[in-house]
């Protein structure tokens, strides 16, 4: 499983000197194809930065950072363009939609940097208005349109070239329940196709439990990701379960940090492992998430 | 094409903007267009009056002026005193003492008598051989000499002598009781085998014709006349002049141009260097320059040649020419350009300053579309495209305005005076004798032409306009960070 998201030692500072603001210090996160995430915290908390630095938006003061593979540290300006046209989608809060261009034509913006012909893209607009149910209303502005419309538009315009990974900046902030609920079953709907992955981010704590995983900042610092366990706690057994959670979709081995975090919580839960789990794991090498899934389940309280 | 269809709708989201602009922009250009073209419908009416002047002919006329040293005032000549060698006072002497007519030589008391005589008035006279030496002046394309004197006619009866105290008959200075007329004209000389060196051109004639050209034989018995002086005497073309014993044929009446040098009466050079008793005697030089560019040069090397002479070219004649014409023009060139200028400026700061206010305003669609993957080049393409839609605009409306008010100012044709003070000179005109400028006014209808080198430039000024603001606009663009697109989250 490659990873679309690869962050190490992430550092985000505002200004200089006694001015000074580190809005992210020193952020770990694997984001893998696939994988619907949200990242949550209180207001200052750097999850936007996050966002701006995953979306290819901004380079890290530190740290390094591989988006689809590419590390953007040293990309030039014209190449991040490129980056966020070929591999990231967003979807913002407000929407953003160009207010004098159709819901068609602002599918189409985004393909206007590609080599993609005029009637091509024009064509593929339509198709993907189509897709988020919105075929009926492609030559209306902006104006004309619900907020659940034009967020819509929004997501068809983030998928108009087929990006690795879609961003959305609080997509359903600006939108009542029904309707947010309707374009959170959208972005699941298009993170489980192809492989492509859904990055969230919100401090709606409902919004975050629909996601399978969640990673939580705080103070510009990652204090829980659900993939590893309870940042705040060294509970193996959260640790375990969290990892597990991973394994219902990935009957793979798991990946080197995984087996980390997995070494370390097995170890301290070891007394209470029976012998044949204990001889059936080995040495962990090897394991999968299927398998370290089942000794949760029998870890599991009452399990 | 979508960014032809992206910048219409922008333009039309901003509707009032886009029209502030570039009617901001218009009125530029339209003043710069307006004030291009008034300023070059004074110049051709400029050109129009002092064509004749400035155009074919001679670039300057060359004499040898009467007039007091450096340093004289008033009566009294200087240190120095007047400028004459001996032989040039006892010159003049001779050809003056013909004025001093002695009254017992026309008739007895009582006859009626009518005479003319001539009088060197303004300017000496010189040997004819004097016309070959300025041709040898470099830079001389050709010359011609002219005579100009005063005619006096005198009309009238031969007094009765008046007896004197003891008994002696008093001279002539008892005329001075008697009944006769003066009547004073400037006559002068044509070199009929140069007319575009002549005093009285081919192309003044208003009515009737030149002399005939080339053949100094026929032309000996013709006259041209100023107009003024025609009309002043009731003679017309086709009908003959007495000038002293002389009977000549009105051949033509011709009009001198404002500020050039005018005659009253115009003979061939030889028939009034006879008249006159001046043989082979001329006071000017008429003389053309190879190019119009060396007429400085050429001037400054007759001035060399012949000490004493004076010099005027055509140029020196025409900044003579006063009057509104000449008080529009300059005011069309300096207040006009200024606030062309002034104007242009303005409207590219006004369209500058709305286009970094709309570029402030559409922060987030901006930001948003570098987040979808536009380059800032492409971005900044976008926004300069924008300006330089309202630059077309304004350059198409400011043109169209700037033609109007240019048509309004034919279509009215406002009339302008030009005018030239009379001639000043020597001491002699004070009497109004001698040949000198043409005085007085010409009315010159005003146009404002406009041609489509003018409507380009108009056009590509309010484009350069709108291109500054939206190459500063788009850079302003440039500078923004495309994280900025999600600030208003945090």
């Amino acid at each position: 499983m490659s990873a679309v998201v690869h962050a190490r030692g992430l550092e985000r500072v505002y200004g200089a000197g006694s001015a000074a603001v580190t809005a992210l210090g020193g952020v770990d996160l694997d984001v893998d194809e696939g994988e619907m995430v949200a990242i949550v915290g209180p207001s200052g908390s750097g999850k936007t930065t996050l966002l701006q630095l995953l979306g290819a938006l901004d380079r890290p003061t530190d740290g390094t950072l591989e988006i689809a593979g590419r590390p953007i540290g040293d990309m030039g300006d014209d190449a991040l363009a490129r980056l966020r046209r070929d591999s990231v989608g967003f979807v913002f809060q407000q929407f953003n939609l160009i207010p004098t261009l159709t819901a068609a034509e602002n599918v189409e913006a985004a393909m206007v940097p590609t080599d993609v012909p005029g009637p091509e893209r024009r064509r593929r607009a339509l198709e993907l208005l189509d897709a988020v149910g919105l075929s009926a209303r492609a030559g209306q502005l902006p104006s004309r349109l619900s907020g659940g419309e034009q967020q819509r538009v929004a997501i068809a315009r983030a998928l108009s070239n087929r990006p690795r990974m879609l961003l959305a900046d609080e997509p359903t902030g600006n939108l009542d329940s029904a309707t947010g609920a309707s374009v959170l079953e959208l972005l699941r709907s298009f993170a489980g196709e192809d492989g492509r992955t859904v990055v969230l981010v919100t401090h709606d704590r409902g919004l975050a439990a629909e996601a399978p995983r969640r990673v939580a900042l705080r103070d510009g610092r990652v204090v829980e990701d659900s993939a590893l366990g309870d940042g705040d706690s060294d509970d193996p057994l959260k640790v375990l379960a969290a990892l597990a959670r991973v394994g219902a979709a990935a009957p793979e081995p798991l990946d080197a940090r995984d087996l980390a975090a997995a070494r370390v919580a097995l170890a301290a839960v070891d007394d209470r492992l029976t012998s044949a789990v204990r001889a059936a794991l080995g040495d962990a090498d090897g394991l999968t998430y299927r398998e370290l899934a089942l000794v949760a389940a029998v870890l599991e309280p009452g399990g | 094409m979508f960014s032809i269809r992206y910048l219409s709708a922008e333009l039309r989201r901003r509707l009032g903007r886009t029209i502030l602009t570039a009617l901001g922009l218009a009125v530029g250009v339209a003043l710069v267009a307006a004030v291009t073209a008034l300023s070059r419908g004074l110049d051709d009416a400029q050109a129009q009056v002092l064509e004749p002047l400035t155009g074919i002919g001679s670039d300057m006329t060359v004499s040898r002026p009467l007039r007091a040293d450096e340093g004289g005032e008033g009566f009294d000549p200087g240190p120095g005193g007047v400028n004459l060698t001996a032989a040039e006072r006892d010159r003049l002497v001779e050809e003056n003492s013909a004025a001093q007519v002695s009254l017992d030589e026309l008739g007895d008391p009582g006859d009626p008598f009518e005479t003319v005589v001539f009088v060197t008035s303004t300017r000496l006279t010189f040997p004819e051989a004097e016309l070959a030496r300025a041709r040898d002046v470099e830079g001389v394309a050709g010359a011609a000499g002219g005579l100009t004197l005063s005619a006096l006619y005198l009309e009238g009866t031969v007094p009765e002598p008046v007896p004197g105290p003891d008994g002696d008959v008093l001279g002539p200075r008892t005329a001075l009781r008697a009944d006769i007329d003066f009547e004073p004209a400037a006559v002068a000389g044509v070199d009929v085998a140069e007319p575009d060196l002549a005093f009285v051109t081919p192309g003044q004639i208003v009515d009737g014709e030149w002399f005939t050209e080339g053949r100094p034989v026929i032309a000996r018995d013709e006259v041209v006349l100023a107009r003024d002086y025609a009309a002043r005497q009731g003679v017309a073309v086709g009908e003959r002049l007495a000038i002293g014993d002389e009977r000549f044929e009105v051949v033509g009446i011709a009009e001198p141009p404002l500020g050039g040098e005018a005659s009253d009466v115009y003979l061939e050079l030889g028939k009034l260097q006879e008249v006159a008793r001046r043989e082979g005697r001329i006071n000017v030089l008429r003389v053309r320059a190879d190019s119009s560019a060396d007429v400085g040069a050429v001037a400054a090397g007759i001035e060399a040649a012949f000490p004493g002479s004076e010099v005027v070219t055509a140029e020196q004649l025409a900044t003579r020419v006063g009057g509104s014409l000449v008080s529009a023009s300059d005011l069309a060139d300096s207040l006009g350009t200024v606030l062309a200028v002034v104007a242009m400026i303005g409207a590219v700061l006004i369209a500058t300053l709305l286009t970094l206010a709309s570029v402030a305003k559409r922060t987030r669609e901006l930001g948003t579309l570098r987040a979808i993957g536009w380059t800032r080049r492409r971005v900044v393409r976008q926004v300069t495209g924008e300006s330089l839609a309202t630059g077309v605009i304004g350059g198409l409306v400011g043109a169209a305005l700037g033609v109007a008010a240019a048509a309004v100012v034919t279509a009215l044709g406002p009339t302008l005076t030009a005018s030239v003070e009379g001639a000043g000179g020597g001491p002699a005109d004070a009497f109004g004798f001698g040949a000198g400028a043409v005085g007085g006014a010409e009315e010159v209808t005003l146009g404002a032409p406009v041609d489509l080198p003018l409507v380009l430039l108009a056009v590509g000024l309010a484009i350069a306009g709108g291109l500054v603001a939206g190459v500063v606009g788009g850079l302003r663009a440039a500078r923004l960070r495309p994280a900025d697109a999600l600030r208003s989250l945090e």
